[in-house]
């Protein structure tokens, strides 16, 4: 049975904050990342913080997510491992997207202490703006990634903090060797985690796998083939907002922005010759397509592609269809573990042999 | 208007597909002009993109030619175009696309003759599927 230790500090996200500021107060870390609302109405934001009382007042469970902490991580230690351990509080997604970009050499893990937490999911950042709130309490508010997602909670790291299934406070479970030694270190005592928390998991599991299958048939009933494509694409802007704000997509040149794309006017008569018409901006399809096949075997199903997005394209839900089969494909789970190669890191002779002529 | 000619781009290994078709050349076998070749210096240089990117702008069909597994000059670059057919297919079936306009062959220096079924297969079925869909754009 999985071991936690009490924090009993007020509501759940006081008395994270509380926890992390322990950390820090404790000299334990020199530095924590977390969401604080520094400027009241406008979200909760991740920040680099040293000072206790400004890491009490951040908000683990907020429900915006505006950006995500893998990439910030990424920033933090992409160049350089870190010289002295910082604590960095991520959801479970951003903790795939850290596992995933470890994998890709855009992090390194040394230093890092990864605490994430049992994540109900985060209302579109335009709802959250117009209503902040503390705790994702409404579920039907939550964005579409967050109601069809199937991993919630960790798998990776060092500790998950959960107020599921829990009356007062949080509970702190660690989930790797270092992550007990943290919560020892602080004088916490381990005690054994209430059931009614495995129990709220399983009805979450439960409901959002039907809720996935559900949208993913929708999707592709009304999206799939080519007429389809062209009404879901069709108000695309080209603006390359939903690959800014991909975690994964982390390459400082990329195709779609290289002059592959850029044409003299010749070109352009030739194409108006020859096709009769020419979207200007360029054919998102194309771009959209070509994303799909560089991203979808790393797609972690954040949703930061949706929330990016000016013209309201559920960009995140055909990512997260298309990579589930993707994935599926080769036995492969984005974030699931350090041990398993990117798809396309890893090349066995002896596979998929029905595919060539 | 005469019958329906598929128009397919093939990217083709350096190593072996093209010197196969320049076999088939100079053998006399003779297979369909609808393929447009298109010389790479490895399968495995062949990005998802570019296969869709063909497809978009008008191609019915695409292959890539490499070398057999285990044969690759690069040792594994025909691995990685097979990783990457897998997963452009999986998408375009997953969008409910037709992905057998995706083709990838074996096809080594030596196998002209294979080259020739190879190209005259592909034409053959991009011939019954008809013209190709994955082009349309708003009109």
């Amino acid at each position: 049975m999985a071991k936690g230790a009490w924090i009993k500090k007020g509501d759940p996200n006081k008395s994270a904050g509380w926890f992390l500021a322990e950390l820090r107060r404790k000299d334990l870390v020199k530095g924590v990342l977390a969401q604080k609302e520094m400027y009241p109405g406008q979200g909760a934001w991740h920040y680099l913080l040293k000072e206790p009382e400004d890491i009490e007042n951040t908000k683990v469970f907020i429900p915006f997510m505006g950006s995500s902490g893998a990439t910030a991580v990424s920033k933090l230690t992409k160049d350089k491992p870190l010289p002295e351990p910082v604590a960095v509080v991520l959801r479970p997604c951003e903790v795939r997207g850290v596992v995933e970009l470890t994998k890709y050499k855009q992090i390194q893990l040394d230093n890092l202490i990864i605490i994430s937490f049992d994540c109900v999911g985060a209302y579109p950042r335009r709802v959250y703006l117009n209503n902040p709130v503390d705790l994702p309490e409404d579920e039907d508010k939550l964005r579409g990634s967050c109601r069809r997602c199937k991993r919630f909670t960790p798998n990776f790291g060092d500790i998950t903090l959960t107020y599921l299934g829990i009356d007062e406070g949080i509970m702190a479970i660690p989930i790797s060797d270092r992550g007990e030694e943290l919560l020892k270190s602080l004088g916490l005592e381990l005690v054994d985690v209430p059931e009614e928390r495995d129990k709220k998991l399983a009805e979450m599991e439960d409901k959002r796998l039907k809720e996935r299958e559900k949208e993913f048939k929708a999707f592709a009933d009304e999206y799939g083939g080519m007429d389809g494509q062209l009404k879901f694409f069709g108000k695309c802007i080209n603006c390359k907002n939903c690959m800014e704000n991909c975690p994964i997509c982390f390459c400082k040149e990329c195709f779609f922005k290289s002059p592959s794309l850029t044409w003299d006017a010749e070109v352009y008569m030739d194409m108006l010759e020859s096709k009769g018409a020419v979207r200007m901006p360029e054919d998102p399809i194309f771009f959209q397509w070509g994303r799909l096949a560089h991203i979808t075997p790393s797609c972690i199903g954040c949703g930061l592609c949706t929330e990016a997005c000016p013209v309201d394209i559920k960009v995140g839900l055909i990512f997260s269809y298309v990579a589930e089969n993707v994935q599926g494909a080769f036995d492969y789970e984005a974030g699931r573990s350090l041990d398993e190669a990117p798809i396309l890191m890893e090349f066995r002779e002896k596979e998929l042999e029905d595919l060539a002529m | 208007m005469g019958e329906f000619e598929p128009k397919i781009v093939g990217f083709f290994c350096n190593w072996c597909t093209s010197s196969a078709a320049d076999l088939a050349g100079t053998s006399r076998l003779q297979y369909p002009a609808n393929v447009r070749p298109i010389r790479v210096p490895c399968s495995g240089t062949v990005d998802p993109v570019y296969l869709l990117r063909a497809l978009r702008e008008g191609a019915d069909g695409v292959m890539i030619g490499g070398c057999h597994p285990g044969d690759c000059h690069y040792i594994t670059g025909n691995l990685k175009a097979r990783r990457r057919v897998k997963i452009v297919k999986t998408i375009l079936e997953s969008l409910r696309l037709p992905h057998e306009r995706v083709l990838l062959a074996w096809i080594s220096a030596s196998e002209g003759a294979k080259f020739q079924r190879v190209v005259t297969d592909f034409t053959k079925r991009l011939k019954e599927m008809g013209p190709s869909d994955l082009s349309k754009k708003w009109k």
